[in-house]
């Protein structure tokens, strides 16, 4: 359960889960939806993969993720939504900025 | 992987005080002979079922698939028990003059089953099949998924609270309106998937 807190912590990742309420989208097509690098998307995605909100699949040279979250974790996206848990977007750590430089972007080709 | 442990003994042992509890509710009330053999019949049901998926697991162990199948058995198993030794555990107290209310067995039954929909209903869109494998695309399967788990999840806490608060009539229509309600969204969300497959934009 602390991964999901921690998942749900970042408005970032908070978007991503929105724009995955509305249908699996390749790695690509959420990255576009933001003004970061995609480096630190494929933070953000191993982050939500980690929580198992997310789940990726293999299509050809693409990656779709799509959402897997209960309901019981939906309800606390939407708590979270509205109370506004967490850190401002843009305001990652240098280390998870770092973390996420060395990791190659996922599902792109 | 404790937690998993945990049912696999809750699964070995509650069948067993099941069968203890229906024999003393047989022996306490012999009237209602009939009811406790048919809850011995499906306690002794549970731990065959229970065995022989043990059997089967021992000879493919290494199969992931199999400690899932393995696992969700033993799970069925917890759950089915419970609902029925709480509500033979009442009716014995009741028996023997513990309990006043001679309607807290059924009304236990019925939040145990409350409880059971709700954790269903949540753990529902989280059982996607793989994207390749759908007949219809991943949007409108993830948003039927999502639909019915949020329809059963409110229904089973609706219905559990119904049983927990409302008198015994009350709670029989509330219950009633609610699962019907539940099953009627369901289908009709079911049906619409029945539609030509549309891909997504952006999906391969």
């Amino acid at each position: 359960m602390n991964k999901v807190f921690k998942a749900l912590s970042d408005p970032t990742r908070r978007r991503v889960l929105q724009l995955l309420r509305e249908r699996p989208m390749s790695a690509g097509e959420l990255a576009d939806h933001f003004a970061v690098s995609k480096p630190t998307m494929s933070a953000h995605f191993a982050v939500l993969q980690e929580a198992g909100l997310i789940e990726s699949e293999k299509s050809g040279r693409t990656v779709i993720y799509r959402l897997v979250m209960s309901v019981l974790e939906e309800a606390l996206l939407g708590f979270a939504q509205t109370f506004g848990w967490g850190v401002e977007p843009g305001s990652a750590t240098r280390v998870n900025r770092t973390k996420a430089a060395r990791r190659p972007v996922k599902g792109e080709a | 992987m404790v937690i998993n442990s945990i049912i696999a003994r809750a699964a070995a042992a509650l069948p067993l005080i099941g069968i203890v509890l229906a024999l003393a509710n047989w022996n306490a009330r012999p009237d209602a002979a009939w009811a406790w053999a048919a809850a011995i019949v499906m306690f002794v049901v549970m731990l065959i079922a229970r065995h022989r998926t043990q059997l089967a697991f021992r000879r493919s162990a290494t199969d992931a698939q199999w400690v899932r199948s393995v696992a969700s058995v033993a799970g069925a198993v917890v759950v089915g028990a419970l609902m029925m030794i709480i509500p033979l555990a009442l009716t014995l107290a009741h028996a023997y003059g513990l309990v006043d209310d001679p309607d807290s067995g059924r009304r236990a039954t019925m939040i145990i089953f409350g409880a059971y929909l709700a954790a269903t209903g949540n753990a529902l869109p989280r059982m996607l099949p793989p994207m390749s494998s759908m007949a219809c695309d991943g949007a409108r399967v993830q948003a039927f998924q999502r639909l019915a788990g949020w329809t059963w999840a409110l229904c089973g806490l609706g219905f559990a609270t119904a049983w927990l608060l409302l008198p015994i009539d009350g709670a029989e229509v509330v219950s009633s309106a609610l699962t019907v309600a539940a099953m009627v969204v369901t289908i009709v969300q079911l049906l619409r998937l029945r539609k030509p497959r549309q891909r997504a934009p952006g999906l391969n």
